[in-house]
């Protein structure tokens, strides 16, 4: 059989869930190969890209357009073709990015850069590098449960994830019928990652959560890319959301 | 390490969806303690059960106490403990009828042994305290809860009683780390599904509704169904899969090509 290619978009650190993915689909035979944003995170990157044995990395920031256009040629050039696209790319990490913030702070510049990072680079990514998806390919993006609340001073970031939600289906529904390409969603609850860093107060949301939640414990990366491996295996399920939060979000509170 | 041991009630035959879970869960090592409804279906059992090494089968029917007390005997005697229970039971004597036409007594009775037999036997499993912690439940259900599906009549509602069974228990039972779970399939033909009204049809319109134009494989639904037992993260949580047909809605030309 031949060896099989994953391409996962959002590496930052060891700690981020593209990480853990990245490490079991290399343990099952894959090669990955992964992208970095810009040359100031570059070393940082890549001295994790290195310690798990990345092929490639490719230069990549979803807010421009030669990087798209140069990453799709260059994995042409390459002759890779993908099994699997892993978009874990998060608006909240982006230099500049406006977070904390009403709603009506936000100017449509700033809402349109987050929808472009966090959700319509999928699109573009799918789109652009199409010819060089295998046949049953399989796509997998991270959401969350903001994309269906209300979180004060960061609704942003609920309209991007709402995108996204809809861009799985969306694409599930386009891809598949054109290259029986399966594109998932996984809405993880919190977890320690750069996104939620940047909200603040990490440890103390991360407890709350915990409390919430019928199991008493955050979900873990290693849980997160369990299901993620899982999702990306299975033949039989597209255009669909798997929640996995401990049970949070079936809590209410009277 | 000790195997670890699955209850797993509803096998009908080799096509049953419970036939796909316990198989991967043998796969993985699991001890599997399968029940049969009754001597007509035993052969049809044994057939799934044989391969998965397994030696004694349990008559169950829902509300038969005396069954179920036989089967906790059985595990207290041989000092087995449980790590997954898989509840594949459903039942809906007027299910040809429409909703409307439905009586009391059928909607009731559907109720019992399609949603709340997970409460009532997992209750006893607890008092009997087989349970071993990080133990895993998983029932199935269909999108019929969330959508009114044609003939699916009153399992529609049934079986969103049953998934909010499943927040519920999650809710009650994490305190002692036991994960409650539902897998949602697609159509697949199995006994029960030979009961709904024009099911061909509706395994058709699911593969036509489906981007990728086929239905859930059994080994595929085995093996989510798998995952999610084994994930400790993953509590109170429906997981369709039903290769997008729940997703995404396709319109069907009709202009002449």
């Amino acid at each position: 059989m031949n060896e099989k290619n994953a391409l996962i978009v959002g590496i930052k650190t060891e700690k981020s869930v593209g990480m853990a993915i990245a490490q079991k689909l290399k343990g099952a035979g894959s090669n990955i190969y992964a992208t970095y944003p810009d040359e100031t995170v570059y070393e940082g990157v890549k001295s994790v890209a290195d310690s798990l044995g990345i092929k490639k990395l490719f230069k990549y920031d979803a807010r421009k357009d030669e990087d798209l256009e140069q990453l799709a040629q260059a994995i042409k050039a390459e002759g890779i073709l993908l099994d699997c696209l892993v978009h874990d790319l998060s608006y909240g990490t982006v230099p500049g990015a406006k977070l904390n913030q009403p709603l009506l702070n936000v100017g449509w510049d700033e809402f349109a850069d987050a929808i472009r990072v966090e959700a319509f680079s999928l699109v573009e990514l799918s789109g652009k590098l199409l010819d060089n998806f295998q046949e049953g390919a399989s796509i997998l993006a991270f959401t969350n449960h903001w994309s269906k609340i209300a979180i004060p001073n960061f609704n942003l970031l609920g309209s991007t994830k709402a995108a996204l939600e809809s861009i799985i289906r969306g694409l599930a529904e386009s891809l598949g019928k054109s290259k029986k390409i399966k594109v998932n969603g996984i809405s993880p609850g919190y977890f320690y990652n750069d996104s939620l860093a940047r909200v603040g107060d990490t440890l103390e949301i991360l407890e709350r959560a915990k409390n919430r939640t019928p199991l008493k414990r955050n979900v873990t990366r290693a849980d997160i890319a369990s299901l993620a491996v899982s999702i990306l295996d299975n033949n039989s399920i597209t255009g669909t959301i798997y929640t996995i939060d401990c049970g949070e979000e079936i809590i209410g509170n009277l | 390490m000790p195997p670890k041991n699955a209850l797993v009630i509803g096998i009908a035959n080799k096509h049953s969806i419970t036939a796909g879970i316990a198989q991967q869960l043998y796969k993985n090592g699991y001890n599997i303690i399968p029940t049969y409804l009754n001597e007509k279906a035993l052969p049809y059992v044994k057939e799934v059960t044989d391969e998965l090494n397994v030696e004694t089968l349990f008559p169950f029917t829902v509300g038969n106490e005396e069954q179920l007390q036989a089967i906790i005997a059985h595990l207290r005697e041989k000092g087995m403990h449980l790590d997954a229970f898989v509840h594949g039971i459903a039942f809906a004597s007027e299910i040809k009828k429409q909703l409307h036409e439905v009586s009391w007594a059928s909607f009731k009775e559907s109720t019992r042994i399609s949603a709340f037999s997970l409460v009532e036997i997992t209750g006893k499993l607890i008092q009997a305290d087989l349970f071993n912690p990080g133990s895993s439940i998983l029932t199935l259900t269909y999108i019929g809860s969330r959508v009114a599906v044609e003939g699916y009549n009153m399992m529609g509602p049934v079986k969103n009683i049953l998934e909010a069974l499943v927040r519920g228990l999650a809710s009650e039972l994490g305190d002692q780390r036991i994960r409650v779970n539902a897998i949602s399939p697609g159509p697949v033909m199995t006994r029960a599904a030979s009961g709904i009204g024009g099911f061909s049809d509706l395994l058709l319109t699911a593969q036509a509704a489906s981007p990728l134009k086929r239905t859930a494989t059994l080994e595929d639904i085995g093996k989510m169904a798998y995952e999610v037992m084994v994930n400790p993260a993953i509590d109170g949580a429906i997981f369709p899969v039903d290769c997008g047909s729940s997703t995404t809605f396709p319109v069907p030309s009709t202009e002449k090509q």
